[in-house]
């Protein structure tokens, strides 16, 4: 599983980060990206689809 | 509710002090029958309440300008209050956005937890002491206030009072009486205005002092531009948290239950703030149609207002198991108090460490304490609701081991 944020979605609400900040960082504009290539380790998949799950954009997401 | 809900609702009245003291029947109204409504009030308007159309509604800047967000008063007044971002369209809000964001990135914001959580315990630990207090007025708003004035605007503690009054008066009384917002407006530009020409020039790193240095494609910034971005922190940033905060201890302070569960289990803290702001979202939206538009059977012409209430959203039971309950560990969120899209609260930052360094301070000196006469409160309405006055009294450790 990976996960992806779309960067023209993202407007910087951070609410991915107070679940999964282990897999994302914030740019200068304050906007999520994952770091490296975003594969999601088996443990912090509940993590991830929380940062799905409570983002106000719906710019989140995971792919298999 | 009435029996007919169109009739009671083809006329709403935002500051009516049953909408203001308690909305959410007239928005479980609509979400159930009555998807959007209009009122002559104020200057008319329209109003949705689900949670599908505030979303798609508040992103929308094509359909939607930003040109006018006040909730009441007459349109073609509008020109007055120019606070940019929040009353910037595209192309141009972005520059507008992006100019504040080094003040408001989360990793800045971060920087001023220590300085934070020192006001937070120094504002509560007489209140511990006295046993008794009104938690928005000799908390939450001095709180939200101190930060303003000392960390973003470096402008001197005296200065406070004249803040609140600033804010409560455009806020509350400026969408009934056109006299008084036009003061209001003026008194805070001539303000910002002197303060802009005192720090010119400067190297202080506050945020008058930046934008007094500002420029956009290599020209000085305009004055319109860099006074309307400091109204907007005042605008934006003290009303909105204090009453985030207010409602928050509201809350506690009347449910003996999550407080205990929140005292007993601090690791809920996250979870909690979120579910807070979900229930008590504070802050109503407004935008002006760019063109005809139509909602659901409704044509909607160019340049009506559009009333967007985020609190709303929040309790549509289509998205919120159980939406009127509040559940301090509910995991899937997705509220829209700080807005969605291009404008989202640019403060949403601040705000969250405000609302948690506030709750875990004001928890590790006054961990029980009940709300005197929770009936009585009267809560703001308008663009910013919350509890005017949390009267409270601490309760001793033997009066909490009896429930």
């Amino acid at each position: 599983m990976k996960l992806v944020v779309d960067p023209e979605l993202c407007q910087g609400h951070n609410r991915c980060l107070a679940y999964a900040g282990e897999l994302l960082d914030l740019d200068a504009r304050g906007c999520a990206v994952v770091l490296g290539d975003g594969t999601v380790p088996s443990e912090l998949v509940e993590d991830a689809q929380l940062a799905v799950d409570n983002c106000p954009e719906e710019a989140i997401s995971t792919t298999e | 509710m009435a029996e007919n809900p169109q009739a009671a609702l083809s006329d709403y009245d935002i500051f009516s002090a049953q909408f203001r003291n308690c909305p959410y029947p007239t928005w479980a109204a609509m979400q159930r029958s009555c998807p959007v409504a209009h009122s002559d009030r104020l200057g008319g308007s329209w109003m949705v309440a689900r949670y599908d159309d505030v979303r798609d509604l508040v992103r929308d800047n094509a359909r939607l300008s930003s040109r006018s967000t006040e909730v009441g008063g007459p349109l073609e007044h509008s020109g007055g209050l120019l606070i940019p971002p929040i009353t910037s369209d595209p192309p141009r809000h972005e520059a507008d956005r992006d100019r504040l964001m080094p003040y408001f990135h989360p990793k800045q914001i971060a920087t001023l937890e220590a300085d934070i959580r020192a006001l937070a315990r120094s504002l509560v630990q007489p209140l511990a002491v006295a046993g008794h207090g009104d938690a928005a007025a000799d908390f939450a708003q001095r709180l939200t206030i101190t930060v303003l004035t000392r960390h973003l605007l470096d402008v001197p503690e005296q200065m406070q009072p004249q803040f609140i009054d600033w804010t409560l008066r455009l806020l509350r009384e400026g969408p009934l009486d056109q006299a008084v917002r036009s003061t209001v407006v003026r008194e805070m530009i001539d303000y910002f205005s002197e303060l802009l020409d005192q720090r010119a020039g400067g190297a202080g790193d506050d945020l008058i002092s930046y934008l007094s240095r500002a420029e956009t494609e290599g020209a000085p910034l305009d004055r319109k531009t860099k006074i309307g971005s400091l109204m907007v922190v005042m605008i934006a940033g003290a009303d909105t948290t204090w009453s985030a905060l207010s409602a928050a201890l509201f809350h506690l302070g009347t449910h003996p239950g999550d407080l205990r569960m929140l005292v007993s289990e601090p690791e809920l803290m996250g979870t909690a703030i979120e579910e807070l702001l979900r229930v008590y979202a504070p802050v109503m939206l407004a935008r002006v149609t760019t063109g005809d538009i139509e909602l659901y059977d409704e044509q909607i012409g160019a340049g009506q207002r559009v009333l967007l209430p985020l609190g709303a959203a929040n309790r549509d039971p289509r998205v919120f198991d159980d939406p009127d309950v509040v559940r301090l560990d509910r995991k899937r969120n997705r509220h829209l108090t700080f807005g969605s899209g291009p404008h989202r609260c640019l403060g949403s930052p601040l705000a969250r460490l405000e609302l948690r360094v506030a709750l875990e301070e004001w928890l590790a000196s006054i961990p029980s304490f009940e709300v005197v006469d929770p009936e009585a409160v009267q809560w703001t309405g308008g663009s910013v609701r919350g509890p005017e006055r949390v009267q409270f009294r601490v309760r001793t450790g033997a009066e909490g081991g009896q429930r």
